[in-house]
């Protein structure tokens, strides 16, 4: 089972350290033990010096076998100016196993009371120290669980069709174009488009929703998602690193090894922290040859251990990026891809998040609703000139027109002297006459009446339609009227954001009445209407003046400006490439909910920091004191080296299980 | 105060004095670029070989990371200047390519700090 979580050799290295772990502490017991038995001679006596210089000596191979590594650590990292936790842990045990040697071989150099020999504290440190390395690779291993399970979805093989032949081939011989069958429950295995037939698929592991997705001719699949019930043949668009998939684990692994703000305190002590330990020990050491009681030597030695071996620098260096690592990792399986552990931080901060309203409070499938036409013109004309103009642009309003001309069986027209204008519409001759489409302010600004349109639109925009008008010839002809409906989850996510204590707006460029009907259904109370998209990001700093912390959620690519303007910029989308370049934050799936979700986990993700953070440096503050000898003039309580060492296993690995804790986090989506 | 207290006092002193010298101030050993050649670092008995290496301005430097140190720790290298990390798997050679720097110094640690290594970016 072990050997599953973790890399071969990582399973090895394992193994190896609850070895070298053994030993030392089986042998360092047996000492301890050996040390109580009444028939065996104290170093007072000859017969006792000889058994203690041979079980030194025997000690002193465990510890070469248990700890060879720290050993050449320490070494190497001296030889390059380096002092690092290796240094700290072999000038303790290095120190206990001097110091009793010395004892064992010159006993009447010290007083009587302070012959005490340390070669079991010196192993049973070692044990400790092995042990906790051990259970440290072991739970590492779970913190780095999203990304295997991420590459673990990648299929090794796919089954191409080459010259009218179907065959398995390697992932890796895949080229871009090639065309790829996929059979009932197996996976997708690179980017494509669907060339014949449909499908229902399973995106659950990219986008955290659970509902598979109808997909069929001309539809996007993703690599490493998974076909449920039909079959089907697709063209790969996108292999090897190329692919979503391959996009997300660079991210996420990425924004797992990066760092918060918080922790870089952390970094700068620890940089200084071994040398400052090793000063603070020989001086502590001084002070108890100076000032302490007898026997002086000893107590200077035990001390000096003891301070060396309790002071952990790791549990400090650890604090951060494994509550990162967890944290990024727990989003990554709602959904949410989190760019870095800056966004991460700044994420729990967001005071008011702010919505853009097609395709994120809405589906985003806008579909015409009514068509009005102004005498002479008809309703079929209207429809014909919207959508002759508007053949080839890629805009939702745009398509929802032409499907209905499509429906409608209308014969297109090409236009000629096209205009856009962004923002307010679209200006082109068809059939030798000037047509105009666009909002009310393209109709303002081109002087046409619009007194025929008022009445009509004011009634749409209070059921929150969309309405684009249409001239020809500088004279109103009609205006057509679009609906999108706003996604089913939109009102209780952002419910969950009111509950949250967070403050939501929406901005869009339609009508104020149009918008406000929208913004109604979702639950939400502000609205900015009527504005362009270049205004967006401008409405964002007009909030952030206002001290708010801003979230702006968009559907990545005309909202990229105000994205990137917000404090923190949530794109939706499944992977779009803009939105992977512009977010701090990506929602793989669609859903609103993603941007609770993403809140709770920075907040449980910063208070996991803070705790190891807190621990850690506590740990350290109030531990080298103790075992410098602070509390001995009061209470007499002096740590043994055996204690710290303990401690100091202790404190890296309770770090790393508190990190795990993350692994639990759960939302309640109500 | 007696000569050997006296002794033991000052060998106190001057180890703390070697020890803030060797860690902070002394000079570290440099190895240099040479051509476009890619640079091995080896991850191993708690650092990086080398630690210190000269290279070029405006170049792109390729290293070559080598990790043969089980302790989990040297896992990740990570980059915060350039706010770049990267997964050392153990016995595998990843290839890591820094786009041209400007001159000045870039740090690569392990996750915890303990493992210290730098890139000294020069004009020459």
């Amino acid at each position: 089972m072990l050997s599953n979580e973790l890399h071969n050799d990582e399973y090895q290295h394992y193994k190896y350290l609850l070895k070298q772990s053994y030993w030392a502490g089986g042998v360092g017991i047996i000492l301890m033990i050996i040390s109580y038995l009444p028939m065996i001679p104290t170093i007072h006596t000859q017969q006792g010096q000889i058994i203690w210089t041979v079980l030194g000596i025997l000690s002193f191979g465990i510890l070469i076998y248990s700890a060879h590594d720290i050993y050449t650590g320490a070494w190497e990292a001296l030889k390059t100016h380096v002092a690092n936790m290796d240094t700290l842990i072999t000038m303790g045990t290095g120190v206990a196993w001097l110091f009793s040697m010395g004892v064992t071989i010159f006993p009447n150099v010290l007083p009587e009371n302070a012959r005490e020999v340390y070669f079991e504290a010196a192993l049973i440190i070692i044990a400790f120290i092995k042990f906790g390395a051990a259970l440290e690779v072991r739970t590492r291993g779970k913190t780095k669980e999203t990304i295997q399970k991420l590459i673990g979805l990648r299929p090794k093989t796919a089954r191409v069709v080459r010259h009218g032949n179907e065959m398995d081939i390697d992932l890796q011989e895949l080229v871009v174009g090639d065309v790829i069958r996929v059979r009932p429950g197996e996976k997708i295995s690179v980017d494509g488009v669907i060339i014949d037939g449909h499908s229902s698929i399973d995106q659950s592991m990219l986008t955290g929703e659970p509902i598979p997705v109808e997909k069929t001719i001309h539809d996007k699949v993703v690599g490493g998602t998974v076909n449920k019930t039909g079959t089907f043949l697709f063209r790969a668009t996108g292999i090897g690193n190329d692919t979503v998939l391959a996009r997300i684990i660079d991210m996420v692994n990425r924004a797992q090894n990066s760092k918060p703000a918080l922790a870089r305190l952390a970094d700068v002590v620890s940089s200084f922290f071994v040398p400052a330990v090793i000063v603070i020990a020989i001086i502590t050491a001084l002070l108890w040859f100076n000032i302490g009681p007898d026997p002086k030597l000893a107590y200077m030695s035990v001390t000096f251990a003891t301070v060396l071996l309790i002071a952990c620098p790791c549990a400090l260096g650890l604090a951060a990026p494994l509550s990162i690592m967890a944290g990024v990792g727990k989003a990554a399986e709602f959904g949410v891809l989190i760019r870095n552990g800056e966004a991460l931080q700044k994420t729990r901060h967001l005071t008011t998040i702010v919505f853009d309203k097609t395709g994120t409070i809405t589906e985003g499938k806008p579909r015409v609703s009514k068509i009005m036409a102004i005498a002479p013109w008809k309703e079929n004309d209207i429809l014909h000139f919207a959508a002759s103009i508007e053949q080839g642009s890629e805009h939702s309003l745009a398509e929802a027109i032409l499907i209905v001309a499509k429906d409608k069986g209308l014969k297109l027209q090409s236009s000629k002297e096209f205009r856009a204008f962004p923002g307010f519409g679209l200006s082109a001759t068809v059939n030798g006459k000037n047509v105009l489409l666009g909002n009310m302010k393209l109709m303002t600004q081109q002087n046409i009446s619009s007194v025929e349109f008022i009445a009509q639109a004011e009634k749409l925009f209070e059921q929150g339609q969309t309405v684009v008008y249409l001239a020809v010839d500088s004279k109103p002809a009609g205006l057509i009227a679009i609906s999108d409906t706003i996604k089913p989850e939109a009102k209780s996510a952002i419910e969950r954001l009111h509950k949250l204590g967070l403050k939501t707006l929406m901005l869009s460029g339609d009508h104020k009445k149009a918008a406000l009907f929208i913004a109604q259904q979702a639950g939400i109370k502000e609205v900015m209407a009527d504005v362009l998209p270049a205004e967006k990001s401008a409405k964002i700093i007009e909030l952030q003046t206002r001290n708010e912390i801003v979230g702006m959620v968009g559907d990545g690519i005309n909202d990229a400006p105000a994205l990137a303007q917000a404090d923190v910029g949530f794109a939706i989308g499944a992977g779009t490439d803009v939105a992977i370049e512009s977010a701090d934050l990506i929602l793989m799936g669609n859903s609103l909910h993603g941007v609770v979700d993403a809140i709770l986990v920075s907040h449980a993700t910063i208070r996991n920091v803070k705790q190891n953070l807190f621990g850690a440096f506590i740990y350290n503050v109030l531990g080298i004191p103790v075992a410098g000898g602070i509390l001995y003039p009061l209470f007499g309580l002096l740590l043994n080296p055996i204690m710290a060492g303990a401690a100091m296993a202790l404190s890296s690995l309770t770090v790393v299980l508190n990190a795990n804790r993350l692994r639990l986090f759960k939302v309640y989506r109500g | 105060m007696s000569v050997g207290s006296l002794f033991i006092n000052l060998s106190g002193l001057v180890l703390i004095i070697l020890i803030l010298w060797w860690f902070f101030f002394s000079k570290h050993r440099v190895d240099v670029m040479i051509g476009d050649k890619p640079i091995k670092i080896l991850v191993k008995d708690g650092i990086y070989q080398p630690s210190s290496i000269q290279v070029p301005m405006g170049k792109e430097i390729k290293l070559h990371f080598v990790r043969q140190d089980g302790t989990p720790c040297a896992e990740t290298v990570l980059f915060s200047k350039l706010n770049t990390s990267y997964q050392l798997p153990l016995n595998q050679n990843v290839e890591i390519i820094i786009p041209p720097q400007q001159p000045g110094e870039i740090e690569f640690t392990c996750q915890m700090g303990m493992y210290k290594g730098k890139l000294l970016v020069s004009k020459n």
